[in-house]
């Protein structure tokens, strides 16, 4: 069965908030230090593919991959978690690129809200079609 | 006068036009996926298909199949796959996605508009079957 507008509309909506609640959890640890390098915050990125049935489709999330750029390393020496060289590993989130991302997920919400109630719009002038 | 035959052209145009939203509603969607390529009706080129058939009686199309057989399918205006193109991208993005969301949005408020144009015809028409009807 091939998918609906709604549904269509829908998918990506749900893939975008998705991004949404992903960068907002990156920004939110964006300061978070860590005793070790393994334990330190990644910035985490949805990976996004289309569905496509007939050439026709939504928007779907492969997974959450989580970025490989290295955490930042700082000498603080006085802070309790620091490792035994007196190193804190801070997460290795980039603000303007979550910023970024923050904002191109927030439009691509917005177009599918504009697409859904044109469609609707539609629709209910569709049914009321002869009268 | 056959009533199918009187309102053929608006209920075909009507199917495709909402099968393009369905097209651009992809499109929209997939505007953050990487390696998507925009894709659009080729609307000449199916009309063109269904066009002769139209005018007379529009379930046999008068060039290519012809029905021969009560149980043949019947051809209506439907986008097949053939008829669906990729779009020329007015620049390249760097994870090789094609959807200009911009340009989406206007073919879909043009789209809308055209849908609506065939709806108002529609009515126009069914209004004066009625009409016809009652004798007034």
């Amino acid at each position: 069965m091939s998918q609906s507008i709604f549904d269509i509309a829908g998918s990506s909506m749900r893939a975008q908030s998705q991004r949404l609640n992903v960068t907002a959890s990156n920004l939110a640890n964006a300061n978070t230090v860590a005793g070790s390098e393994a334990e330190a915050y990644r910035a985490r990125h949805p990976v996004f593919a289309a569905m496509l049935e007939d050439e026709i489709g939504g928007v779907q999330t492969l997974g959450i991959v989580e970025s490989n750029r290295p955490p930042q390393k700082r000498y603080e020496p006085h802070n309790p978690i620091a490792d035994q060289d007196g190193y804190v590993y801070g997460s290795n989130v980039d603000s303007v690129e979550e910023l970024t991302n923050m904002m191109s997920a927030s439009r691509s919400y917005q177009s599918n809200v504009d697409l859904l109630n044109t469609v609707r719009q539609l629709m209910l002038q569709t049914l009321k079609l002869g009268q | 006068m056959n009533i199918d035959n009187y309102l053929a052209v608006h209920a075909d145009s009507l199917r495709l036009r909402s099968q393009r939203t369905k097209i651009l509603a992809t499109n929209i969607a997939n505007s953050d996926t990487p390696n998507y390529k925009a894709r659009d009706l080729a609307f000449a080129e199916v009309l063109k298909d269904v066009g002769p058939g139209l005018r007379q009686h529009h379930t046999v199309a008068s060039r290519g199949l012809h029905m021969t057989h009560r149980d043949h399918i019947s051809k209506r205006a439907s986008a097949s796959s053939a008829s669906i193109m990729y779009r020329e991208p007015a620049h390249a993005s760097l994870d090789g996605n094609t959807v200009d969301k911009d340009q989406e949005q206007a073919r879909m408020a043009e789209n809308s508009v055209r849908y609506q144009a065939s709806l108002q015809f529609m009515t126009s028409r069914i209004s004066d079957l009625i009409r016809a009807i009652r004798g007034e």
